[in-house]
């Protein structure tokens, strides 16, 4: 009897079997997402740029290390980024934003700057994208620091601002990430 | 991550679950006393060939099937991967099961007049894994939280369990009368290998900022228990040969007691309201393992919400420099994402499982030599439903069957079967059971409408065995 059962046993699993199917595809995996982040962001009044004699240049700043676009992840998925900067100032006067980015041995990496206008105290926003493709992404996974400047410059009537001067001075930022994550 | 998608990615091509309905109260064969250990079955004594007595694993995985992802058809696989991804949800799941018995056996006693009792005995090892699909994750990992301003992902939706372990169990069926069968079994496990997630908590989300663009909000409550993983990463080993062959003999330690144990209980019992109608019921694997060695569980917690860097300036404000505030920021990311490692026993429950039939026998043999039908035979055909439960971290996964069984010949016996469940509703199972001489044969595959081309099917089963069987005279 098992004879006869298991030709047809045989033929039962040599027809049963996984066609038109191909695993290799696997290897064209990709997947691109796009993460967004917070960056940078302040909100100053204008008392806080007092100076007595109402005609110098007003100097703030500041960096930070930031690594992260150089940690192995980033280096081998990121493809495309794009810093995105607005600046809203409703101070009577001019004011300039340099940002500027470093690779570990101090060598500049990137550079650039947003100026931004007064009205009065009326809110004038000004708004800047820093794309990040090809070269200036290569640079900006060399980045390890950032610089970041905020000049207010005087008045041409060279009148200083006091406790009682209106309006702030604002940034907010974010960065959009693109990623390309695939089987290599 | 790339590692992750592919072992994903397999995943998806083999799966299994656990639902022998073609098996369940097959009593010509006596692994039916694994299913329901009140099986009405009427042999002497049988043991099991040792490691091919019963051989199972089936295939299956809700919501996707290999063909919807492997497809050669020429559409980019990219865009299989995007439809896979949005048609699943959180619900749907891969399982593995399989079992191999190691050793089997049992005996008629009782009375020499009336061995009414049946004691049946084995060792089988098992592997089953139990993962649902981590929707949220999933939908993070290909979009990114660009296009999902205000989306919580739900960090819930990873929850996966797998386990590796020994079976030894002894149970014992009794025949109470003509119309009550019922029996116990009484299991004791033995875990090789044992992970467990299934409790996680938390979210992410990415929302609109007041101080700036966004707030990221993160609330972690995720943990990893596992045991039996810890000491062989550890193993010393020259090469990955070498760790492998160390590996396996240490896994086989632990399948008689040298493992993190448990213990377990099957019930089940058949009822004759007529003759010629039966009822059954079973209650698989009602049981726990706890695991004291070996074990180590990786846990992530905490809440945090970013929303950037500031103040920038030291001599505005707060004196902190940007540099010294994002210090801050990454001491404080990194304690949110370093994996604690600790070791805590833990309890791991097993996926209970339940069964239920009512059928009808009818149509006896009829003789040739007085064109009647034997009295005394057995019915040969039998047609009924059945239900099966397994019970699973969310939720219970259900499925209904209608079956007829025929005796075809003295020596062949086979079952039907059609299952509606979470994979499938259209799944037809076809099983054999043959007995020559004392050497009993049995084969059963499910889903067979798809079997001309299995990746096409969410779910398939396969079991087979061989058995010697001493059947008891009839009387």
């Amino acid at each position: 009897m098992l004879k006869r059962i298991l030709p047809i046993l045989l033929v039962f699993i040599i027809t049963s079997c996984v066609k038109d199917v191909d695993f290799d595809q696997a290897e064209d995996l990709l997947i691109s997402p796009a993460v967004e982040s917070s960056l940078i962001f302040f909100d100053f009044p204008a008392s806080s740029f007092q100076e007595p004699t109402g005609t110098a240049v007003v100097v703030e700043q500041d960096e930070l290390e930031l690594d992260l676009f150089n940690e192995e992840f980033v280096r081998d998925n990121l493809v495309r980024a794009e810093l995105f900067f607005e600046v809203t100032n409703s101070i009577d006067r001019n004011f300039r934003a340099d940002i500027v980015m470093f690779d570990a041995n101090g060598g500049i990496t990137n550079s650039f700057d947003i100026t931004v206008m007064p009205d009065g105290n009326n809110e004038v926003v000004v708004t800047h994208t820093e794309l990040f493709i090809d070269t200036s992404l290569d640079q900006l996974k060399n980045t390890m620091r950032i610089q970041v400047t905020l000049s207010m410059f005087p008045s041409p009537a060279g009148i200083p601002l006091d406790d009682t001067s209106l309006g702030n001075i604002k940034m907010r930022s974010k960065a959009t990430l693109f990623f390309e994550i695939d089987t290599e | 991550m790339k590692k992750i998608s592919i072992i994903i990615l397999l995943f998806s091509c083999f799966v299994y679950g656990q639902n022998k309905q073609l098996l369940y109260n097959f009593t010509d064969i006596p692994q039916s006393l694994l299913s329901n250990p009140g099986a009405e079955v009427n042999y002497k004594w049988h043991v099991g060939i040792p490691l091919l007595s019963h051989i199972h694993a089936n295939a299956g995985a809700s919501g996707t099937s290999v063909y919807d992802l492997f497809a050669d058809n020429g559409i980019d696989f990219n865009e299989k991967l995007r439809r896979v991804v949005y048609s699943m949800n959180k619900n749907d799941f891969f399982t593995v099961n399989q079992q191999l018995e190691i050793f089997s056996g049992g005996f008629a006693i009782g009375p020499s007049y009336e061995k009414n009792k049946y004691l049946s005995f084995g060792l089988y090892q098992e592997m089953d894994l139990h993962l649902y699909f981590p929707k949220d994750y999933a939908v993070l990992a290909y979009e990114g939280n660009r296009d999902n301003i205000g989306r919580v992902f739900d960090l819930s939706d990873l929850n996966a369990k797998g386990e590796l372990i020994s079976v030894l169990h002894v149970g014992l069926t009794t025949k109470l009368n003509k119309k009550w069968t019922y029996g116990f079994r009484g299991k004791i496990y033995s875990s090789l290998l044992n992970f467990k997630s299934t409790n996680n908590k938390g979210s992410f989300v990415t929302q609109e900022g007041t101080n700036n663009f966004y707030y990221h909000t993160f609330d972690l409550d995720l943990a990893f228990q596992t045991s039996g993983f810890a000491s062989l990463v550890d193993l010393e080993n020259e090469g990955q040969n070498d760790w492998n062959g160390k590996a396996i003999k240490e896994l086989r330690k632990r399948v008689l007691f040298g493992g993190n144990l448990g213990l377990g209980l099957d019930v089940g019992f058949t009822y004759h309201p007529k003759e010629q109608w039966t009822v059954t019921g079973s209650i698989q694997d009602l049981g726990f393992i706890h695991h004291t060695k070996d074990v180590e569980t990786y846990t992530l917690k905490g809440e945090y919400t970013f929303e950037g860097v500031n103040p920038l300036f030291p001599n505005n404000g707060s004196g902190q420099t940007a540099d010294e505030y994002w210090q801050e920021i990454e001491d404080t990311f990194d304690d949110l994402f370093e994996l604690d490692t600790i070791t805590k026993n833990y309890t791991s429950w097993r996926s209970p499982k339940l069964n239920g039939s009512v059928s009808y026998k009818y149509g006896k043999k009829v003789l040739k030599e007085c064109n009647c039908t034997a009295e005394d035979g057995d019915y040969l055909n039998e047609v009924g439903l059945q239900i099966y439960a397994i019970g699973r971290p969310r939720r219970p996964q259900t499925a209904v069957t209608a079956f007829y069984y025929r005796r075809l010949f003295s020596f062949l016996s086979g079952k039907v079967t059609y299952t509606a469940d979470t994979f499938s509703k259209t799944n037809i199972g076809l099983g054999i059971s043959s007995h020559i001489g004392n050497v009993n044969f049995y084969i059963m595959a499910d889903n067979l409408l798809e079997y001309q081309n299995l990746a096409k099917a969410n779910y398939a089963s396969v079991q087979l065995g061989f058995n010697y069987i001493f059947p008891a005279t009839k009387k």
